[in-house]
């Protein structure tokens, strides 16, 4: 497939490759955004439309982007659980297991590198691809399929509306690069500045947070807990960017999970960046995911083998996880490459309950009622 | 000077200079993973995983002891007042908190000169130093090298593990009031922390200013950090004996956060 494309139709990723459309006639997307809070990095190649946005969001919810027509971006990503599954470990489309736990989407336009431990992914248009075409595990299965999926877009009139609207300078954009394009810009769409920390210290609503969540943003933030050296900031995620970045910083850190050599070793296939680096020090670790919404987003760690945000906290005032049988034994807490903030710390009943009641102040409950987010195919 | 037709006079031709800065232990260069022998009161191997900090208030200063302002030129790594020295570039075990690019040069613009000196603030100054990192302007957008609304940045960033054991030091304003992390305060700090270095017999078209880390831990027990504290020093109010040999060697006193005779006593930064 290549420079043999003809019009249009031939080469999947279309003739144009990636040349940002002109945009005449498209309608620029607006952050709607309170003072102060940082705005998303943009990529110049995909300038941000209302138009594409829509388009992304029908594609987002739509069965048919898989080969079987049985998965949706949204069946793993759905709305209500902040665009988490709410299990440890999902399916594709054909069932095979996914080895990592699905993230939410919430801010994902504020991640610097996406997935859980790939340093190489900096943009959604990038990650999407893996979804759409990954064979190993097969997820929505497009790889051999190509043409049979965007045949069901070409002929669908909802749809060469909204790709007219979306690429209206390009004469055929039925293709996988503005089918990525319009997803990620979708993505981008699902920020967060409406939870209990926003209205307080954005929106200027004393009651965001209560006295206990003031409490446990102050044990985050300390030396003791050391949350925020991987979890700080607006985006409760070191590992972030906004149109201010100048200087790429990625976060990839070991919280002491597994030890299955007492050597450090973590379950394949789950070894972290040392999948991308090789290096030994780099096994078992993982970026840290912004934890806004994150009471809604369990089971966490990047296998989803941790229940729930107690047994979080019980982790790291542990400084590890120490499994003491079955085929992942192994003391964490005793990990060579367990990050050096994972140091443990003494939590009192009513520590956890502050800490907890500050976690609450990051859920957001108006991204997960929010129809501009929605699946438009339900309300049809 | 020369008059000339529509030439700008040459007094007002900006006169940029680069500083050049080198991140050392010892005699050695300072990189990531690197293990180096001989550190601190035990003479410990410690492997290198962090070597940051920013600069800022810079001058130079002529053979007749004029102090001469010095405006930095903006990049990645620099606004006009604060730079950013970055001698990591997240290989390693500097994966965890790294930024691939580095930086060890500053470019700045002041008058011609026969300059025989150089000062400048290791830190970032108070009216810029609490404020959002998200939203600030290059080099104060690093995540990495901030610590909350509250606190600041870290001035200085530099960590190292001993048998994997960690030793840092993040050196940054402490006893800073307001109503919580996310508040910054709105008078200075009790302990601003922010030491002003001066170096003499510098010649910036010339010479290289050394920062050395074997210089900075010289007094310290790496091995051995005190029950309790954060490893190494991170300028809390309650870490007086892993804190202290590290600010004696910047000159600075740990109890008022600020320089001791003008942190004369500093070993860190040299003239190469």
């Amino acid at each position: 497939m290549g420079l043999v494309a003809a019009v249009g139709s031939l080469g999947w990723f279309g003739a144009g490759g990636c040349m940002s459309s002109d945009g005449a006639g498209t309608t620029p997307y607006v952050f709607d955004l309170p003072v102060g809070y940082p705005r998303p990095k943009i990529p110049e190649s995909n300038p941000m439309t209302v138009e594409a946005v829509e388009l992304g969001r029908h594609l987002f919810y739509d069965r048919r982007l898989s080969a079987n027509t049985m998965q949706s971006c949204g069946d793993c990503h759905p709305q209500a659980t902040a665009f988490a599954d709410g299990i440890a470990l999902a399916e594709g489309s054909t069932g095979h297991g996914l080895p990592r736990n699905t993230q939410g989407l919430t801010n994902v336009a504020y991640a610097s590198t996406l997935t859980w431990g790939n340093p190489l992914l900096e943009d959604i248009e990038q990650q999407v691809l893996i979804p759409i075409f990954g064979e190993d595990p097969i997820e929505l299965g497009a790889s051999g399929n190509e043409e049979q999926i965007l045949s069901r877009l070409r002929d669908d009139s909802t749809y060469q509306a909204l790709f007219e609207a979306a690429f209206p300078d390009e004469s055929d954009p039925v293709d996988f690069d503005h089918v990525a394009r319009a997803l990620a810009s979708f993505s981008r769409s699902i920020v967060s500045s409406n939870s209990g920390y926003d209205r307080f210290y954005y929106r200027g609503d004393p009651e965001g947070m209560s006295e206990s969540a003031l409490r446990g943003e102050v044990l985050f933030n300390s030396e003791r807990f050391e949350c925020h050296h991987c979890h700080g900031g607006f985006n409760f995620s070191v590992a972030s960017k906004t149109t201010s970045t100048s200087v790429a910083q990625t976060v990839f850190t070991n919280t002491g999970l597994y030890n299955l050599d007492g050597e450090g070793a973590y379950p394949p296939p789950n070894t972290g960046l040392f999948e991308f680096t090789g290096e030994a020090g780099d096994m078992g670790k993982f970026r840290p995911p912004s934890l806004r919404n994150v009471a809604l987003t369990g089971p966490y760690g990047h296998d989803g083998s941790i229940e729930t945000l107690d047994d979080v906290l019980d982790i790291y005032a542990d400084a590890g996880r120490n499994i003491e049988d079955g085929p992942l034994a192994g003391d964490g807490r005793e990990n060579p490459h367990k990050s050096e903030f994972v140091i443990g710390f003494e939590l009192s009943d009513q520590d956890r309950a502050d800490v907890r009641a500050f976690l609450d102040a990051l859920t957001d409950e108006s991204l997960t009622s929010d129809p501009a987010l929605a699946d438009p195919w339900e309300s049809d | 000077m020369l008059g000339g037709i529509s030439c700008t006079p040459i007094d007002e031709v900006p006169n940029v200079l680069e500083l050049r800065f080198e991140g050392v232990v010892g005699a050695q260069a300072a990189t990531c993973g690197t293990s180096y022998d001989g550190l601190g009161t035990g003479g410990e191997q410690a492997t290198l995983q962090d070597f940051r900090l920013y600069i800022s208030g810079i001058e130079l200063i002529t053979e007749d002891g004029e102090v001469v302002e010095a405006t930095l030129r903006p990049s990645a790594f620099s606004s006009e007042t604060v730079g950013l020295l970055d001698f990591e570039d997240a290989t390693g075990p500097c994966s965890d908190f790294g930024t691939a690019a580095t930086n060890s040069t500053l470019q700045i613009e002041a008058p011609v000169g026969d300059y025989a000196g150089i000062a400048f603030d290791v830190g970032v100054p108070f009216d810029q130093n609490h404020l959002d990192v998200a939203t600030a302007a290059a080099p104060l957008n690093v995540p990495s090298m901030y610590w909350a609304w509250n606190g600041g940045y870290k001035f200085v960033r530099v960590e190292t593990t001993v048998s994997g054991d960690p030793y840092f030091l993040h050196l940054g304003s402490a006893a800073c009031a307001s109503d919580g992390p996310s508040a910054p305060p709105s008078e200075a700090c009790g302990r601003p922390n922010l030491p002003r270095i001066e170096l003499m017999g510098f010649d910036p078209t010339a010479d290289t200013i050394e920062i050395d880390i074997a210089e900075l831990f010289a007094n310290s027990d790496i091995a051995n950090n005190t029950e309790n504290t954060a490893p190494g020093c991170m300028s809390g109010l309650d870490d007086v004996d892993d804190c202290t040999p590290i600010f004696d060697r910047l000159g600075l006193s740990y109890d008022t956060g600020t320089c001791t005779d003008d942190c004369a006593a500093q070993a860190v930064f040299r003239v190469k």
